[in-house]
């Protein structure tokens, strides 16, 4: 009988054994395909603003990681213009820094290979330095000139054969703002294109404002600037600005700043009565030409009067039965 | 004697209050780094000064009042946002990078996920994009077109309802954070952009604002008709992360 139970057990432990096992590998292999299959990449710092001599050297110094599979790397330098108006960019791919480009002189990489485009091999975890020289020519007009550090990665592919279907890959961009000036302090121009707030609203309604500024010179701003709204009776609201870049030639959305969160401009008081004049000041950079544009809206409580209303014309319905109840009786 | 012992006396004393006193050297203008943003040799406006925050917030005035530094050293590096303390960099990744739809069958839709996570922290907002390199298509040249859902009206710009088993071609949705407001649910479906058309890279996920791990799932469609060549069908899609300026 102890024999037949000592068989039983080491039956089970067997069994469990090999269970264990084959768990154990197919976790394995279930992780190891899973890896394979994810692509990953990083880059700091996200944007770079250089201010340059025309014929100086600079070297700006981007660090990528890639946080999937091993894979082929390579970075590309290729220049960019403002979409739409929220600050993306779209890519001119046709002008990509080459040999052949106008802006062949202007950049080179020094690490870790040395031509933009060259592959090289990144390891999944890997971190890199990616070390690059800006010389724009001395005869290089004094303007702005924008362009997107591209990190492209080709994964490897698992097995070497490409399934039915679409192989994705990935690139990730950082932005450089490149400023030429030969004194360092080139002017700066900018443009309040909208400043808008509803004429009238609600007393329960916020006060929501929106602003556009244009960017019409050659170079680079942040908007330094606030949002004043001073009521007829109660105390002075300030908001402030997001010190967003706009480049040279386009219009960008500016939302608030409050604790470092981007949000709506919007004022923070619940009930609003009465006029409320709000005044939009903006400097470039915090220096040149102070522009400024003010816009007046009325508060009036029209649905807290509606609810009154309500109230009043539910309460005579709900009386004026009683009352011819009392009558006919 | 006495007298110098004094004066020796004092004058060590008040020599490490002195370089106490003094102001910031030329340290300082030398090089000015926070975990995310990076002055080289700036010129700072003293009217506005640097605001003495643990992480270096300058958000005021930035302005040349030191010209000669600027020409002996010709540039000026900022690196990061100036108004975000976060050091996060900014980070694209995505599953299943291959898709595999498997064996098709004529009027049977076949669909497959992908999960893409944005981090763009450090860098305020961010667009992906992503385009195709070409059609479906075999070695030999034979291709699976872009789908025109059921009415026939989407394209790489705007969605449609793509439900019928009678629709045929490959498409995409896309669900969850930041994505374009015409993939109101699961049923509506846009072509890739395609390079060898010259179509224009376009939005699958974008913000204007700081965000952290924005995940949303891409849902890649393909439906053949019965008369479509057999074959492997296959392509590349390039999807690009760039943060916002």
């Amino acid at each position: 009988m102890n024999k037949l139970l000592k068989f039983k057990n080491k039956k089970i432990k067997g069994n469990f054994f090999v269970f264990l096992i084959t768990l154990i590998s197919l976790f394995v292999i279930y992780n190891s395909v899973a890896e394979a299959q994810t692509l990953g990449l990083s880059i700091t710092p996200p944007i770079a603003e250089i201010m340059i001599i025309p014929g100086k050297i600079v070297t700006q110094t981007f660090t990528i990681t890639n946080d999937g599979n091993d894979g082929m790397a390579s970075i590309y330098i290729i220049p960019f213009k403002a979409q739409g108006e929220s600050g993306n960019v779209t890519l001119d791919e046709k002008n990509a820094v080459t040999a052949a480009s106008p802006y062949a002189s202007w950049f080179s990489i020094i690490s870790p290979v040395s031509t933009f485009g060259e592959k090289f091999y990144m390891a999944g975890g890997q971190r890199q330095e990616i070390t690059v020289k800006i010389t724009p020519p001395e005869s290089a007009a004094e303007k702005d000139y924008y362009f997107t550090l591209l990190y492209e990665l080709d994964n490897n592919i698992p097995g070497g054969t490409f399934p039915m279907g679409p192989t994705n890959q990935a690139r990730i961009g950082a932005n450089l703002i490149l400023s030429l000036s030969r004194d360092g302090n080139p002017a700066k121009t900018a443009e309040i294109v909208e400043f808008k707030a509803p004429k009238i609203i609600d007393s329960l309604e916020k006060l929501t404002f929106d602003i556009r500024i244009g960017n019409f010179g050659s170079y680079v701003f942040k908007p330094d600037g606030e949002i004043t709204i001073k009521p007829t009776l109660g105390s002075v609201e300030t908001l402030s600005l997001t010190p967003l870049n706009i480049i040279s030639d386009s219009v960008r959305n500016i939302p608030c700043l409050k604790d470092e969160n981007i949000i709506t401009c919007q004022s923070s008081r619940r009930v609003l009565v009465g006029v409320y004049k709000s005044t939009l000041e903006i400097t470039p950079d915090g220096g040149g030409e102070t522009q400024s544009k003010t816009v007046t809206t009325v508060a009036f409580p029209f649905s807290i009067i509606f609810g009154l209303l309500l109230i009043f014309i539910t309460y005579r319905i709900i009386k004026k039965p009683q009352k011819v109840g009392k009558e006919s009786s | 004697m006495a007298s110098s012992k004094v004066l020796f006396f004092l004058t060590a004393l008040l020599l490490p209050f002195s370089f106490y006193l003094s102001p910031p050297s030329a340290h300082a203008q030398a090089k000015i780094t926070s975990p995310n943003y990076i002055i080289q040799m700036p010129n700072l406006n003293s009217g506005a000064g640097i605001p003495s925050s643990a992480g270096y917030k300058l958000d005021t005035t930035i302005g040349q009042t030191a010209p000669g530094l600027y020409s002996s050293t010709g540039y000026l590096v900022r690196s990061g946002f100036q108004y975000i303390h976060s050091i996060i960099p900014f980070s694209f990744s995505m599953s299943n990078f291959l898709i595999n739809f498997g064996t098709l069958m004529p009027g049977t839709p076949v669909t497959r996920t992908s999960t893409l996570v944005v981090s763009a922290g450090g860098a305020g907002g961010y667009r992906v994009t992503a385009r195709e390199a070409s059609y479906l298509q075999t070695s030999t040249g034979k291709t699976i077109p872009d789908s025109t859902c059921d009415a026939g009206t989407c394209s790489e710009t705007a969605a449609g309802v793509w439900s019928l088993a009678t629709t045929y071609g490959f498409g995409y949705n896309m669900s969850g954070n930041d994505i374009p407001s015409d993939f109101i649910d699961g049923t509506y479906f846009r072509q890739f952009a395609n390079a060898a058309l010259s179509e224009g890279d376009q939005s699958v996920m974008s913000s204007v604002n700081v965000g952290r791990d924005r995940t949303a799932t891409i849902t890649y469609k393909v439906n053949v008709s019965a008369v479509q060549a057999a074959g492997s069908y296959q392509n590349r899609i390039l999807f690009t992360a760039i943060p916002s300026f």
